[in-house]
């Protein structure tokens, strides 16, 4: 863990989850059942901070995620944020049939950002994660590693104040993991915070904290 | 100033000493070598006007053809080059006039070759008829090549997209195959050549044969004037708020069409769905007799029909309807999961929505457009422009259906009931083929009011069908704020408290302690 970390705790949260409950139905009504997956999760985040999410599979963690970013509504509780969100979905949800350089372009009218902020990113994201060669070709004919770029590379686009990555890393080959993880420190660094949830954490030194979540609850490691 | 251009644009052309050499060439061994050939093939086919006919229009076929390759390789090679001329301040009226006059000026030189070898061949009775032909045909052209070059920057694509609807024009044309059907009458010289071999078209109205022809020449011309006009200064240009309203719904609007329109189903589907359906019923159905009620200026009454006649007309909706349907479905699944993600990123829900409706109006307007052209080879309507659009109203009813259908099935169960539903509500509740009249419970389904719509448009001469036009923008207007709804859901953001400005930490709570 970083040594910077016990400095973090002064510094303002800018995403904060409280009394989070879900359960998703299962099974044909009348003998529908509820599955709990979260139960009372209390989470925060603060300016600066690398945190990591780590949870067996099924154990809510991409739930969580969703409720954090809006995708999905708790059964209970509240997510309060203070800056603007990153989002990079495990699922890569992207057009078919669109390039890459089609998607930023459609991503920086959904974030606001006037067409020269755009260009400019686009152009700096396909230096860092190494896929500007791709940048005319469309979704459907890139490789897995390549739409994990461009999926990452969507959630970068605006310079978030924070980042929620879910398993971000899971196509990349070694060089795009170093890469990317020197992303993150650029932009821990620079007071971004970011948020990173895998099944498994393999450099537990590039964190600052880092979360289990066990049964339904978030618990410090 | 005009002047200077047009003389620099010449020498820049004659100086590829292979343009002048096709230039004179192509239209001599054309009329001289081609015009017998053509000849023999207007016999054939029924050409109107006979063999002279057939050797003086060729003349104009190929100063056509000339002029449509020289102006749109004119167009396409010197496009950066002259804007930036406009960008030193030329303005761009002048360069679209001195690009147009230098079109013309190449023209005239393969239309007098053409001529030359039309007069010395072959014994011409009206040469000034057959000169003025020929001038209206290559500026017809012109017109044709400055917009193809305008949008299309491959030279292959560009060469084959003229050459595609100059052999169009030409196989299609009255004087090779004689063709009188509705579709022929759009082709661009179609009035052009019958005036220039004195044969009356008999569908010219008040404007005449000539008039036409002269509206075609006139249009082209300002099309290609309007075309060749490059943008000016791009600080000009008006630029909208980053991540407005009108912003967001530009781009979503933009990409969706891009993304719709590289959807290879979707093409095949539209060759081939309104073949089928259209063609085939036309071709399958036998000659009798079918009552059908009609509103006849407010009075109904019972018709009998001859089958044979009307079932293209009436399957074109049921073909419009499962593309249109089809379209709507698959927009509505393909788009879900990204039309969430972008909608987190900050798209507003309702903009995302109202940009997909568009993009399958659009999608649904298209299939009405490809499918009235089949249904126009094999049926006349009689109220042509009335009963395109009740097609239209069937179309966009059932492409909001699609909408709304689409997440709750899913596309397998969603495709079947796009074919299925139009099946049963158009071509058996509400089909004028089956009972004279629909029964009582088809009229709560969505295309009744658009069927009785469309049965008045295309088998009376009068429109007499208001309130069952009211009853189908109805079922349109729900239908659209129901798919409206479906959209805005499927990328619905859930929005959780925020605070704008953030100055201290959040009370500490125990699963936030650091590790």
């Amino acid at each position: 863990m970083h040594a910077t970390s016990e400095l973090t705790s002064s510094k303002r949260v800018v995403l904060a989850a409280r009394g989070i409950d879900k359960a998703y139905k299962r099974g044909p009504w009348p003998a529908r059942r509820m599955l709990p997956v979260l139960a009372d999760v209390n989470f925060s985040l603060r300016q600066g901070e690398v945190v990591g999410l780590v949870g067996e599979n099924g154990s809510g963690k991409s739930t969580l995620m969703k409720i954090l970013v809006g995708a999905l509504a708790p059964d209970a509780g509240e997510v309060e944020r203070a800056a603007r969100l990153g989002y990079c979905p495990q699922t890569p949800q992207l057009y078919e049939r669109l390039t890459c350089d089609e998607h930023f372009e459609l991503f920086g009218h959904a974030y606001g950002i006037d067409s020269r902020r755009e260009r400019e990113a686009r152009h700096s994201i396909y230096v860092a994660l190494g896929f500007e060669r791709y940048a005319r070709v469309r979704v459907s004919q890139l490789s897995g590693g390549t739409v994990a770029k461009l999926n990452l590379g969507l959630a970068l686009l605006a310079d978030p104040d924070v980042l929620l990555l879910d398993e971000p890393y899971a196509g990349f080959d070694w060089d795009t993991y170093l890469r990317f993880w020197d992303l993150v420190a650029e932009r821990r660094i620079s007071g971004r915070s970011v948020l990173i949830i895998s099944h498994f954490v393999a450099d537990e030194e590039r964190f600052d904290r880092i979360l289990d979540l066990r049964d339904g609850r978030t618990v410090p490691r | 100033m005009i002047r200077v251009l047009v003389r620099r644009f010449l020498a820049d052309y004659a100086r590829n000493g292979t343009n002048l050499f096709v230039l004179v060439l192509v239209p001599v061994a054309f009329v001289v070598a081609a015009a017998p050939a053509l000849a023999d093939a207007a016999r054939l086919l029924g050409g109107q006007g006979g063999a002279p006919a057939i050797e003086a229009v060729t003349a104009g076929w190929a100063s056509a053809f000339i002029a449509a390759l020289a102006m749109y390789f004119q167009v396409s090679a010197g496009r950066d080059t002259d804007r930036r001329l406009v960008l030193a301040g030329l303005p761009g009226r002048r360069l679209a006039q001195a690009r147009v006059l230098c079109g013309l000026a190449i023209a005239s030189l393969a239309s007098a070759a053409a001529l030359l070898a039309l007069f010395t061949t072959t014994g011409v009775t009206n040469a000034g008829r057959v000169i003025a032909g020929t001038v209206m045909f290559a500026v017809i052209y012109l017109g044709i090549g400055a917009v193809v070059g305008s949008r299309v920057r491959n030279p292959v694509n560009g060469t084959v997209l003229i050459l595609f609807v100059w052999i169009l024009d030409v196989f299609f044309g009255p004087t090779l195959s004689g063709s009188t059907e509705l579709i022929s009458r759009a082709l661009p010289t179609h009035f052009v050549s019958l005036w220039m071999v004195d044969v009356p078209s008999g569908h010219e109205g008040r404007l005449g044969d000539l008039g036409w022809a002269l509206a075609w020449s006139a249009a082209s011309a300002a099309a290609a004037l309007v075309v060749l006009r490059p943008p000016g200064h791009a600080a000009a240009r008006r630029t909208l708020a980053a991540g407005s309203r009108p912003d967001q719904l530009l781009a979503a609007l933009r990409t969706g069409v891009r993304e719709w329109r590289r959807n290879p189903v979707l093409w095949v589907l539209l060759a081939v769905v309104p073949a089928v359906f259209v063609l085939l019923a036309d071709a399958i159905t036998p000659s009798g007799s079918t009552p059908v009620v009609l509103n006849e200026g407010g009075t109904l009454v019972t018709r009998a029909m001859d089958p044979a006649h009307m079932h293209a007309g009436t399957m074109a909706p049921i073909a419009v309807a499962s593309l249109a349907t089809l379209a709507g479905l698959f927009l509505a699944l393909d788009a879900r999961s990204g039309d969430q993600r972008l909608a987190l990123a900050g798209m507003r829900s309702g903009t995302l929505a109202g940009a997909r409706l568009t993009v399958v109006s659009l999608a649904a307007t298209l299939a009405t457009a490809v499918s009235l052209a089949v249904t126009a080879l094999v049926f006349d309507a009689h109220q042509w422009v009335l009963y395109g659009m009740a097609n239209l109203l069937v179309a966009l009813t059932y492409a909001f259906v699609g909408v709304i259908i689409g997440p709750v099935l899913g596309r397998v169960s969603g495709v079947f009931v796009a074919f299925l539903l139009p099946f049963l509500d158009l071509g058996i509740a509400q089909s004028p083929m089956l009972r004279g009249a629909p029964p009582g419970w088809a009229e709560v389904l969505p295309g009744y009011g658009g069927i009785r719509v469309l049965t008045d448009a295309a088998l009376t001469s009068t429109f007499d069908e208001t309130g069952y036009l009211m009853l189908g923008l109805g079922w349109l207007a729900v239908l659209a704020v129901g798919a409206w709804i479906a959209l805005r859901r499927s990328s619905a953001v859930v929005r959780p408290r925020s605070r704008s400005a953030a100055r201290g930490p959040l009370p500490t709570h125990r699963a936030h302690a650091h590790a």
